[in-house]
């Protein structure tokens, strides 16, 4: 909400400069943003259209005749709002603006322009392009924008949270300026309704909806004259950002910026039927709102008729029907309040959030509509010649009772943790409008004004004690419980103890985006889950799997220059099992990859040593058998993303994948880098795991045998189902196999390898002989031979 | 040159040529030999002997002998150090200005960082810390937490949604609800995990985030030790000169509500890091709890936010892009 500075003197002494006062402003609650930076616009000045005539060469272009109170220029300008007798602002040649765009002298389809009329939004005083500002009719030519903007135009942003419709006001905002530094509050119209004499007109306000429209205030003007807005009002409106458009339009804008209240003004003319309906529109029902978009209506629209034909979207906007004319001459004022709710639901189902649609659902002020009707009334009389017809139709369908509020002061002090003297308080809620009364000791009860729909509770009136008081004046040094029973400690702390391994394994933690595209989701063989209001394609799903993200980062940085990289994420993947949401089934992962050289030589070694799955399946073992005290085992297994795929399994769990990806599986991610290689650890199974105990075993003092067996297998032997064959026997007293050694020749035969295996014997309870060994290593080579094929040779 | 002198000299050179003692076996013998050998040098004085004055001999030959003891003794000690010590052997042989043999590396995400940090500093004062949904129903994320639909309040957060009431969560607020709903007063928890929003991405908004929320529930919990708590932890955080504003704000789950600036210096400005209040009544009771019994306070930060101050990132993008020459740096 733009808040002009020179509008809000209107209602209440400001000393302090435009910085102090938007600190002000934000510790009260109204979060001051960072205004506008006009200090680069220089060589703008205020200006005088002399004369405007048409181009020869185009359209839509004019010639126009400029006095910037030194010169006559002619510039040319192609806003549809320009005319002679207008005072703009002009770029001279030499301005130069923010976005680095210089005024000089052109020729613009053959015609000298010296300059530039600008708009708001090349001023940066808003968004608004549609055409030149316009200047209010006292403006001298040959002001310097600064110094223009300085005195007239300078303005505070405020952020205005939801609960408090009444700070959409400068009067709000005056309000709360005039409480905070105990200044008078100046009255913004004391204007005394009368008792029309002379009634014209009769209207008739039908309200069909009660809930819809508890209230609907409606009268007649006539004798308006349409014309220029007094110059104040064109200053007021310029400096919060607002063009003026004719005296009857800018006073509905400048009531609703002045005290909040929206109201509409309708061409009298165009309601035959000297009737106001207020009804629900029917499903389907179109209807042609003053912007010129057709809006197809349906029952949770409430609708302003005259009796039948829809002529305003009630809160919203009104109907291209019946909108205010060059020539209107007798309009009727519509000053209502709208349920919140149904208001809320029409302009989101539209699409259409006007200044209007913002206030009503907030909640305005359902006794404001009373006085706003009157200042529109007032600015009518004063400013457009108008002459009340009709006497005040004051519909009010439903009462809207404020709240009785009880205030226990103990609990005040209980909930801010400090006391606030009981003068404070009263004197705080009365300075806001709150009726105060007191009860008992300690106990009062108050009435909130009805511009305050927010305060309904208790807790909503210790918040506004506290905020006028200050939140600086809370103390922040009291003593907290820091000993608490501790129900839960953090379930997930153990992933600190494989985060910190990875890195000392050399690899680096990623974030990636959870959201991605379908096609890439799909990917991983599950059902993804879709959001209903994507950002665009690329992001239309939930991650399923943590790898596309990192073999997109892996790609990214082999294009910036690095092709080795070790990188890992954590994070959670959705899929979904079925329709509902409780078919929604969220997976905690650690995952990560490996690609192009491990590590370089250098003066220290001769050699580069490459990643691989070996170097792979050694760190996942390292790691499993630094957390959980065993190493893992590996199954070979399927994979939609790898060529050669392994289960890491654990005491029969499945608690990961590693492997080689496939080819087409990198093609369908666009990735060009050769060798890579994954792994996935499901963090739920290894979290229960990682809160098993671990108990002690006991070191034997027994020395060990050691025997090595070498055999000569198929090349299609797997070590490691050998040494799962002979541990599965449960020898006696054999504690360890491992193969310390494998090789090709020749003389061992086509299509065959050798291996050896190294065997460790050892006891808890005595030295072993080798009488004990020997019958062993027997039924191993006899296990070997008759499971394998595998023939024993010598060492 | 008179026999003493030339003794002394002997002896000179000697220790001259073990200070540069060779490392081959041949040449130590060699040196050996030289001085202490049958035709070395020490023995080459003795053959002089015969040239001495008579009265002198008895001297100059102790004095010989001593020569030959020291010299061999200081050979013999030279020679078991080396053989024991290659490196100080080695000393003016080997490149010690080489680089060392380094291992490689990783390095922990910046946000990881930041959200342990801050998980540490509130585990220091007791907090618990608890886990939920990333997706979760309308009344987890909105109803429960006094944003009933239609409410303008929900335009404060753009919301991605699943089903018509099912969204991507806005804030991890809704674990609030799950605690509460599942346990009794008091309970004291902070809440990290990773948020969306319906939000263009440019250099300081990006479609997800990672938020850590807090919530304390007792019977005396007030907003000053809200504040206090607060301060605590921004201090330990960011420094204990950094300065800290509180200032009225509006989260429809709290009342009092505030929001928390920090001064920056380098900007000259306040910057916006965190949101609190007092848990707002109507959400206790829609968890059971009686509001007259039980006060509490919640908090929520955005850990991209801090992490940006605390290592001065100016675009929120750098941690979702994965660049190792940027993740190399924490």
């Amino acid at each position: 909400m733009h808040i002009s500075i020179s509008w809000l003197k209107r209602y209440v002494d400001i000393h302090e400069t435009p910085e102090e006062l938007a600190e002000m402003l934000t510790i009260l609650g109204f979060e001051a943003e960072d205004g506008i930076d006009i200090s680069s616009i220089n060589n703008v000045v205020t200006a005088h259209i002399k004369s405007v005539e048409k181009h020869p060469n185009a359209d839509k272009l004019s010639i126009c005749t400029i006095d910037d109170g030194d010169e006559v220029h002619q510039v040319i300008c192609g806003a549809p709002n320009v005319k002679p007798g207008l005072n703009v602002f002009l770029a001279q040649i030499g301005a130069e603006f923010s976005d680095g765009f210089k005024i000089k002298k052109a020729k613009i389809r053959g015609v000298d322009s010296f300059g530039m009329l600008c708009s708001e939004k090349e001023l940066n005083l808003s968004d608004n392009h549609s055409g030149i500002m316009e200047l209010s009719s006292d403006v001298t030519p040959g002001i310097p924008f600064q110094q223009y903007y300085k005195n007239h135009l300078l303005s505070i942003e405020l952020d205005i949270t939801p609960n408090r419709p009444d700070a959409l006001s400068h009067y709000g905002i005056a309000r709360e300026i005039a409480i905070k530094t105990s200044r008078e509050l100046r009255l913004f119209s004391t204007y005394e309704p009368k008792i029309v004499q002379d009634v014209n007109e009769n209207v008739k306000v039908i309200i069909d909806d009660p809930d819809g429209c508890p209230r609907y205030i409606a009268g007649v003007v006539k004798n308006i004259e349409i014309g220029p807005s007094p110059d104040w009002m064109i200053q007021c409106l310029a400096s919060a950002g607002q063009r003026s458009i004719n005296n009857v339009v800018d006073i509905s804008n400048f009531v609703l910026l002045e005290m909040g209240h929206p109201t509409h003004i309708f061409d009298f003319r165009l309601i035959p039927t000297n009737t106001i309906g207020v009804s629900r529109a029917k499903d389907g029902q179109i209807f042609t709102t003053l912007d010129e978009e057709k809006r197809t209506l349906n029952s949770e629209h409430l609708l302003i008729t005259d009796g039948e034909t829809p002529i305003a979207l009630a809160g919203i906007m009104g109907g291209l029907n019946t909108a205010v004319k060059e020539d209107t001459h007798t309009v009727l004022i519509e000053s209502a309040y709208f349920d919140p709710i149904t208001i809320r639901k029409g302009s989101k189902s539209l699409g259409m959030l006007t200044e209007a649609s913002r206030r009503f659902e907030r909640g305005a002020d359902i006794e404001g509509a009373y006085s706003a009707f009157w200042r529109i009334v007032e600015l009518l009389v004063n400013h457009a010649n108008g002459k009340m017809a009709s006497n005040i139709v004051d519909n009010y369908a439903k009462r809207i009772q404020p709240p009785n509020i009880v205030l226990r002061h103990k609990h005040a002090t209980s909930i801010l943790g400090f006391d606030i003297s009981e003068s404070f308080i009263k004197d705080s809620l009365e300075k806001l409008g709150v009726q105060i009364q007191k009860q008992k000791t300690d106990e009062w009860l108050c009435i909130p004004p009805s511009h305050r729909p927010d305060l309904e509770r208790e807790i909503d009136l210790i918040e506004e004690i506290v905020r006028i008081h200050g939140y600086d004046q809370i103390p922040d040094n009291a003593n907290f419980s820091s000993l608490y029973p501790d129900k839960e400690p953090d379930p997930t702390n153990k992933l600190k103890d494989i985060f910190t391994s990875l890195k000392g394994f050399g690899y680096q933690q990623c974030y990636n985006n959870s959201l991605q595209s379908l096609t890439i989701a799909e990917l991983a063989g599950s059902a993804p889950v879709e959001t209903i209001n994507p950002l665009g394609e690329q992001m239309a799903v939930l991650r399923t799997c943590l790898f596309p993200g990192l073999l997109q980062n892996a790609d990214y940085n082999a294009n910036n220059g690095n092709k080795n990289v070790m990188l890992f994420e954590y994070g959670q993947i959705h899929q979904r099992n079925g329709d509902g949401f409780e078919n929604i089934v969220e997976t905690s992962l650690v995952s990560g990859i490996t690609t192009g050289l491990y590590t370089k030589k250098d003066v220290h070694f001769n050699n580069d040593t490459i990643q691989d799955l070996y170097l792979l399946k050694g760190t996942i073992s390292t790691l499993i058998l630094s957390l959980l005290g065993e190493a893992p085992d590996y199954q070979i297994s399927q994979s939609i993303t790898f060529h050669s795929a392994f289960n890491v399994v654990f005491q029969n769990i499945v608690i990961g994948k590693i492997g080689v990806f496939s080819d087409s599986y990198k093609y369908k991610l666009s990735i060009n880098l050769k060798d890579i290689y994954g792994f996935e650890l499901f963090v739920e199974p290894l979290l229960e795991l990682l809160n098993i105990p671990n108990y002690y075993k006991k070191v034997s003092t027994y020395p060990k045998i050691q025997r090595d067996l070498n055999f000569i297998f198929d090349e299609s032997t797997q070590s490691q189902e050998v040494i799962n064959a002979i541990m599965s026997k449960q020898y006696n007293n054999l504690t360890d196999v491992v193969p310390s050694n494998i090789f090709h020749h020749e003389n061992l035969g086509s299509g065959k390898k050798s291996i050896v295996f190294k065997f460790t014997f050892q006891s808890d309870t005595k030295t072993l002989e080798d009488t004990e060994v020997n019958p062993v290593i027997n039924e191993i080579i006899s296990v070997v031979k008759s499971g394998f094929d595998g023939k024993l040779r010598a060492l | 040159m008179s026999f003493q002198e030339k003794i002394e000299a002997v002896r000179t050179e000697f220790r001259a040529a073990l200070d540069s003692f060779p490392n081959k076996p041949q040449e130590i013998e060699e040196l050996k030999s030289t001085f202490l050998g049958r035709k070395g040098k020490v023995a080459s004085l003795f053959a002089q002997m015969g040239s001495v004055d008579p009265s002198e001999r008895p001297n100059i030959g102790k004095l010989l002998n001593q020569v030959r003891n020291d010299l061999t003794e200081l050979f013999e000690n030279k020679r078991t150090l080396g053989a024991s010590n290659v490196g100080q052997k080695q000393q003016e042989t080997i490149d010690y200005s080489l680089p060392g043999h380094q291992f490689r590396i990783g390095s922990l995400h910046p946000l990881q960082q930041t959200m342990d940090e801050i998980k540490t500093i509130f585990r220091d004062i007791g907090f618990s810390i608890a886990y939920g949904p990333e997706i979760d129903d309308d009344y987890h994320n909105f109803q429960a937490l006094n944003i009933p639909k239609h409410h303008p309040a929900r335009d404060m957060q753009d919301t991605f949604f699943i089903e018509d009431n099912v969204v991507l969560r806005t804030h991890t607020s809704n674990v609030q609800i799950h605690l509460m709903e599942n346990q009794d007063p008091p309970l004291r928890y902070i809440v990290p995990g990773r948020v969306y929003r319906n939000e263009a991405i440019s250099f300081k908004s990006y479609c997800l985030f990672h938020q850590v929320e807090g919530l304390f529930v007792d019977k005396h919990v007030s907003f000053t030790e809200l504040k206090s708590t607060l301060t605590y932890f921004i201090h330990r955080m960011f420094g204990r000169d950094t300065k800290v504003r509180f200032r009225p704000s509006f989260f429809p789950f709290t009342e009092p509500s505030a929001e928390v600036d920090l001064w920056n210096e380098e900007r000259g400005q306040w910057m916006e890091i965190l949101g609190c209040g007092m848990v707002d009544p109507a959400v206790f009771e829609s968890v059971g709890y009686d509001p007259e019994v039980w006060q509490g306070y919640a908090f929520g930060m955005g850990v991209e936010r801090m992490a940006m101050l605390k290592y001065k990132i100016d675009d929120i993008r750098l941690f979702y892009q994965n660049d190792v020459r940027f993740l190399e740096q924490f």
